[in-house]
C-alpha cells in the first residue's frame, strides 16, 4: 500500500515535470500583413511566391483560406499562412518553424514584401 | 607557416564550408533554382480540375500518396516513401551482431534484434519525398524535396529535390493524360 502511494507520488511528479516542459515552450509567434486583394489571390499568390523560393506546399485549402509549405534542409522550414477577410482586402498571417524551432516573425517580412509585391504586379497586368 | 596555424586554418575552412548553403529561402530575393522543366506553360485548353486530376493520377502512378488537393488553388501535395537498401551499412556495420556473445557492446540491444531478425531488412534507411503539383492561370509548377530517415528516426540527409528527369517524365505524362482523356466541354 505505501508502496502504491509512493508510486503514485512518483507518477504526479513525472506528470508535472512533463507539463512543465510542454508549456515552457515559446508560442510561435506571427507576422501579420494586409493584403489589397481577395483571400483566394492572395493564397494564391503566396503559393508562387513559396514555390519560386523552392518550397513544397504540403496543404492548401481556398475555404479554410490556409496554406502549409515546407522544405526539408538540414533543419527543415515549415510555415503556415492563414489568410482571413479583413475589412479592407485580406489579412495574411505567416508562422513557422525550423528545425522544430519557432522562427524570429521578422524573418517573414521579406516574403510578406514578395507576396504583395506579386499581387500589385497582377493587379496591374491587363 | 606552423601547424597550428595550418590546422586552425582547416578548422575554420571546415566552419565555413558548413555555412555555405547560400541564402535561406526566406531571405529577400532568395530564388530556389528549379531546373526549366519543373514550370512549364499550360498550353492545353484543359480545365484546373483535368489538370489536378491528371496529375493526381499520374503521381499515384509513380507510388506517391495524395495528401491534399484543392481545385480552387489548384495544388496537389503528394509523398512518396522508399526503402534504401545497403545505405545504412555505414551506421550499423556487420559484426553489430557480436554484441549478442559479448554483452558489453553500445549496441548490446539492437544487436541482439538484428541478429534474429537478418534479411528483415527493416533497418534500412527510408527516403521520404515530398512533391507538390501547382496548375496556376498561366503555368504549372512543381516543387519536390528529399529526407532520408534511418531506422532510429535519425535524419541522414535532407534538401530540395527537383530533378530535370523527373520534371520532364511527369509534366510529359500529365500533358498525354490530358490529351488522352479530353474533357467534354
Amino acid at each position: 500500500m505505501k508502496c502504491l502511494a509512493s508510486m503514485s507520488i512518483l507518477l504526479m511528479l513525472l506528470a508535472a515535470s512533463v507539463t512543465g516542459c510542454a508549456t515552457s515552450r515559446v508560442a510561435p509567434s506571427e507576422r501579420l500583413a494586409v493584403m489589397d486583394a481577395t483571400p483566394r489571390q492572395t493564397l494564391s499568390s503566396a503559393i508562387d511566391e513559396l514555390v519560386a523560393r523552392g518550397f513544397v506546399i504540403r496543404l492548401a485549402n481556398a475555404e479554410l483560406g490556409r496554406v502549409d509549405a515546407v522544405l526539408a534542409t538540414r533543419s527543415g522550414y515549415v510555415l503556415t499562412l492563414e489568410a482571413s477577410e479583413a475589412a479592407s482586402g485580406t489579412r495574411l498571417a505567416i508562422q513557422g518553424r525550423q528545425g522544430g524551432q519557432p522562427l524570429d516573425p521578422a524573418r517573414f517580412d521579406a516574403l510578406l514584401a514578395a507576396i504583395q509585391a506579386r499581387l500589385v504586379s497582377a493587379s496591374t497586368a491587363p | 607557416m606552423t601547424t597550428g596555424l595550418r590546422v586552425l586554418a582547416v578548422i575554420a575552412g571546415f566552419a565555413i564550408a558548413g555555412c555555405q548553403s547560400g541564402p535561406g529561402p526566406l531571405e529577400a530575393g532568395a530564388s530556389a533554382s528549379l531546373p526549366a522543366s519543373c514550370s512549364w506553360p499550360r498550353r492545353t485548353e484543359a480545365s484546373t480540375e483535368s489538370w489536378v486530376r491528371a496529375g493526381i493520377a499520374e503521381l499515384e502512378s509513380r507510388g506517391f500518396s495524395i495528401r491534399n488537393a484543392d481545385l480552387a488553388l489548384g495544388v496537389v501535395s503528394a509523398e512518396r516513401s522508399t526503402r534504401q537498401p545497403g545505405m545504412g551499412a555505414i551506421d550499423h556495420p556487420w559484426y553489430d551482431g557480436i554484441s549478442f556473445w559479448g554483452g558489453s557492446h553500445r549496441h548490446s540491444a539492437r544487436g541482439f534484434g538484428l541478429g534474429v531478425g537478418v534479411g528483415g531488412g527493416f533497418d534500412d534507411p527510408v527516403q521520404v519525398e515530398r512533391v507538390s503539383l501547382v496548375v496556376g492561370d498561366e503555368a504549372v509548377k512543381m516543387t519536390r524535396d528529399s529526407s532520408v530517415i534511418d531506422s532510429d528516426g535519425y535524419v541522414i540527409d535532407a534538401r530540395a529535390y527537383n530533378r530535370d528527369t523527373f520534371c520532364r517524365e511527369v509534366s510529359g505524362a500529365i500533358e498525354s493524360r490530358l490529351l488522352n482523356a479530353p474533357e467534354a466541354s
